[in-house]
């Protein structure tokens, strides 16, 4: 299997995992209800003595419920996945008697605004005739890190700016010889995003930047000389993908502490075209040598990266 | 959620491309072949031919020509504007879609392309140009049955026409050579001209001009031992003062030698009249040559250290004694300017013998001990190589021709000789112990001499004869002297350019200005491999 087919393979297979995880998640402990109809006592109202609960009603014959003072003031119109948190945390306390936790504020709080890392991979499909020479696939595969922070929110949306770093190559034979490509690829992004709840977001990112490619070929036709092309394009990425976080489940408040997000992202990288046309560095090979003209490199493309990244 | 994981396998799905095959498949040296404008160099590995021309001064520009799959062999036109590819195709050819056998012709101007395909039927191994560039043979059929007899005649000034496959008669043999004629004029006949095919014992006659006529067989004398005599050298003359046309043909294993006089038949228009003649020993090199007495066929017989001259009306022999034991014959007379008789002069040579003579035939029959001259030479003569001139396109102005050269290469990694006929010269050329490749400029005005794997090569101009050593930073594999595409003169005259092959694992070359050489002003180009690849 080639090298994109088995990573790609693997992306599919951890995406198809968490579509079967979601809904599993979900079910772990009674369906959502409305915020102001818990399934248990809220933590903060004392028991009534040992007299046990009153059944509950048929839903249909019991009046519309009071909210409970103490889960959270829903908002006007709470979104179905805050409400089923809000349950999810009233379920949580309850079970471990826990009280040391501030009330649950309701608000999207750090989930939303924060400062993040992350580390990745990412995949890219270029049809290029120029990578030819460097791979005898199309994929490009490369490690991705980057860092930025929430720059702006509002209600459920909000924005981020990013810094994003990817590199990688291939390795390959053109012809018997030996040849490399390394690709730096950088890229400052604007991120747009949707919060369904305080775990999961969805985002559209636009990333323009700079790609950095260098190119080497081993030619043996004259001795043993190292060709290389270097060059700069201009680049930009546009993705949309979605993150879900990992941690902070069991503490529902918006209060700023670290967070570990797992994120997945595709779209379509725009890049210029480098010439690769490679010639020997400094005074090895002969004298009054012609650049080896291999063609034009575009580095454009569908891609896929996934991600796990650190908020605070 | 489904739905995004059968996209993303969509996705997998494109994206999981690959490069065309070619990338894999590492350069193979192989033949590399000097044009007048440009080199060509065999890529069998992807089934193309390189071409490399020389646009602009110190320039080189590359064009990949597909070829059949499985190059089997190339063969320029004489002269040397034309490449002809053999391929054997697919072989076993088990889809409709597989490439058959075929024969390419690629043509040089005014840019090189391939610009005639042949398909044949079954793979072929051997392929024979006319020496006036209209004729190709194709033959040695390498099928599971094979016939080989059979030869595939095609016709290169009709490319129209179909290819004539012509089986000839067996009686246990298979060609082994072929002679094209020249136009002959047999009495009462429109000039024509006729293709000798040589068999281990016996010689086919084919009239070019009606290929559908019968061919005709000569079967070889026998030997003392009751074999066939294996047919060794097919000179032809037209002949002179009305007498008819005449092909001689030597033996390996023989002391005669046959005249056939080619007359018309009383049913075909060419039909051969036999004369054995025994000449004194098998001979080593035959030619038609005149004489003080007429036209004579002369044969060196080393072994008696004579040449016979046979008369070839009357088939009358002269003996004619050797002051050495010749074993090579070349007809000169063209080369020399100042001839004071009316015959013919001769070239001979021996490996065995440092020295080279030149025949005078015009005193051959009333003075026979005076009409050779010798000189001495320090090597024994492998092959003479002849300074191309105007009848080879060379030379526009006749103040540059150096005809009157001939170069005399030595046997082994020894010295060579320019022999100028002229002032009856031989200039020495010592090397410095490198086994040295020859190459004449096909404008006849330099020699190239270079030792393979070396970084040495050397430029000897005829103008004045001065040896320029150069060095190039690659090991050499050849060095050719071509024109410039464009080039002003039929023979590219104008600006030549030298390109250097090396011989490291890629295809790379420098390239000099081939009139002016300076090791200080060249350019090398790799990676020529990559031509059309890379997009």
């Amino acid at each position: 299997m080639k090298p994109f087919c088995f990573v790609a393979s693997s992306l599919v297979s951890a995406l198809a995992v968490t579509s079967v995880t979601l809904p599993a998640f979900a079910q772990d402990g009674p369906a959502p209800q409305p915020a102001g109809e818990p399934a248990s006592p809220a933590p903060n109202q004392p028991p009534s003595g040992d007299a046990p609960a009153p059944a509950p009603s048929p839903p249909e014959a019991s009046p519309a419920p009071e909210p409970s003072p103490s889960v959270a003031p829903p908002s006007a119109e709470p979104s179905p996945g805050l409400t089923f948190l809000a349950s999810r945390r009233v379920e949580a306390d309850a079970r471990n008697d826990e009280s040391a936790e501030p009330p649950d504020d309701g608000k999207l709080g750090y989930h939303q605004d924060h400062f993040l890392g992350f580390i990745g991979a990412r995949v890219g499909k270029i049809s290029s005739p120029g990578l030819d020479p460097f791979s005898d696939s199309d994929e490009l595969a490369q490690f991705s890190v980057g860092f930025g922070s929430t720059v702006m929110t509002a209600g459920n949306f909000s924005v981020a700016g990013l810094f994003l770093y990817d590199v990688g190559g291939h390795s390959g034979e053109a012809r018997g010889e030996e040849s490399d490509l390394v690709v730096h690829r950088l890229t400052l992004g604007g991120e747009g995003r949707y919060h369904f709840f305080r775990q999961l977001f969805v985002f559209g990112r636009v990333a323009p930047g700079a790609i950095h490619s260098i190119a080497k070929l081993e030619d043996h036709s004259a001795g043993s000389v190292t060709l290389a092309a270097r060059d700069w394009v201009f680049a930009t990425d546009l993705s949309a993908g979605a993150s879900f976080e990992l941690t902070g489940f069991a503490k529902g408040a918006s209060k700023r502490r670290p967070s570990v997000w797992l994120t997945f992202d595709g779209g379509y990288g725009f890049a210029g075209e480098s010439e690769l046309s490679l010639s020997a560095d400094g005074n090895a090979g002969p004298e009054r040598a012609e650049p080896v003209d291999m063609g034009t490199l575009a580095l454009g493309g569908p891609f896929l990266r996934f991600s796990a990244v650190l908020t605070y | 959620m489904k739905r995004i994981a059968f996209s993303l396998v969509g996705f997998v799905a494109l994206a999981c491309g690959g490069r065309p095959e070619a990338w894999d498949k590492p350069f193979e040296p192989d033949a590399a072949i000097g044009l007048q404008t440009s080199v060509a160099v065999l890529d069998p590995a992807l089934d193309r031919v390189v071409m490399l021309e020389s646009p602009s001064h110190l320039g080189l520009r590359t064009t990949v020509l597909p070829v059949g799959k499985d190059i089997v062999t190339a063969v320029p036109s004489p002269k040397r504007d034309r490449l002809l590819v053999l391929s054997k195709g697919d072989q076993p050819r088990l889809k409709a879609e597989d490439e058959a056998p075929r024969l390419s012709v690629i043509d040089t101007r005014p840019s090189p392309a391939v610009t005639q395909t042949y398909t044949l039927d079954d793979p072929f191994a051997g392929l024979v140009l006319d020496p006036e560039g209209r004729w190709a043979i194709v033959y040695a059929g390498e099928g599971i049955v094979q016939n080989p007899n059979e030869i595939i005649l095609v016709d290169l000034e009709n490319p129209a026409d179909e290819v004539h496959v012509k089986s000839i008669r067996s009686f246990g043999g298979r060609p082994v050579g072929f002679t094209f004629t020249s136009e002959l004029t047999i009495s009462g006949q429109e000039p024509r001209r006729v293709l000798v095919v040589q068999t281990e014992q016996d010689l086919t006659l084919i009239d070019l001009a009606d290929l559908d006529a019968p061919e005709i067989t000569v079967h070889t004398p026998t030997t003392e031992q009751g074999r066939p005599s294996r047919p060794k050298q097919v000179v032809f003359h037209d002949g002179v003062d009305g007498t008819d046309p005449v092909l001689a043909v030597s033996f390996w294993d023989n002391a005669g030698v046959f005249l056939l006089d080619l007359v018309a038949g009383t049913s075909s228009a060419l039909f051969p009249q036999v004369n054995f003649i025994d000449v004194g020993g098998p001979p080593t090199a035959i030619e038609f040559v005149e004489t003080d007495a007429g036209l004579r066929l002369a044969a060196l017989v080393p072994t008696v250290q004579q040449a016979a001259l046979v008369d070839t009306r009357t088939t009358v022999v002269d003996l004619v004694p050797m002051p050495a034991a010749f074993t090579g014959l070349a007809r000169v007379t063209d080369s020399i300017e100042a001839r004071t008789g009316q015959g013919d002069v001769a070239l001979l040579w021996s490996a065995a013998v440092g020295r080279v003579g030149l025949w005078h035939l015009d005193t051959a029959i009333d003075a026979p001990y005076a009409s050779i001259e010798t000189f001495v030479i320090a090597v024994g003569v492998e092959r003479v190589l002849d300074v191309p001139g105007p009848e080879q396109g060379a030379c526009p102005d006749p103040a540059d021709c150096f005809a009157e050269y001939k170069i005399v290469a030595g046997t082994g990694p020894q010295d060579f000789y320019l022999l100028d006929l002229n002032r009856k010269e031989a200039s020495l050329m010592v090397n410095n112990g490198a086994n040295l490749s020859l190459s004449l400029s096909p404008d006849g005005e330099r020699l190239w001499a270079f030792a393979q794997d070396g970084t040495e090569f050397a430029q000897v101009a005829f103008s004045n004869l001065h040896p320029s050593t150069l060095s190039v930073q690659a090991p050499i594999r050849g060095v050719f002297d071509i024109g410039r595409p464009n080039m002003a003169s039929e023979n590219g005259d104008a600006a030549r350019s030298a390109v250097v092959l090396h011989a490291g694992e890629g295809l790379a070359a420098t390239v000099f200005d081939a009139l002016e050489p300076d090791e200080a002003v060249t350019r090398f180009y790799g990676g020529l491999a990559y031509g059309g690849l890379a997009k």
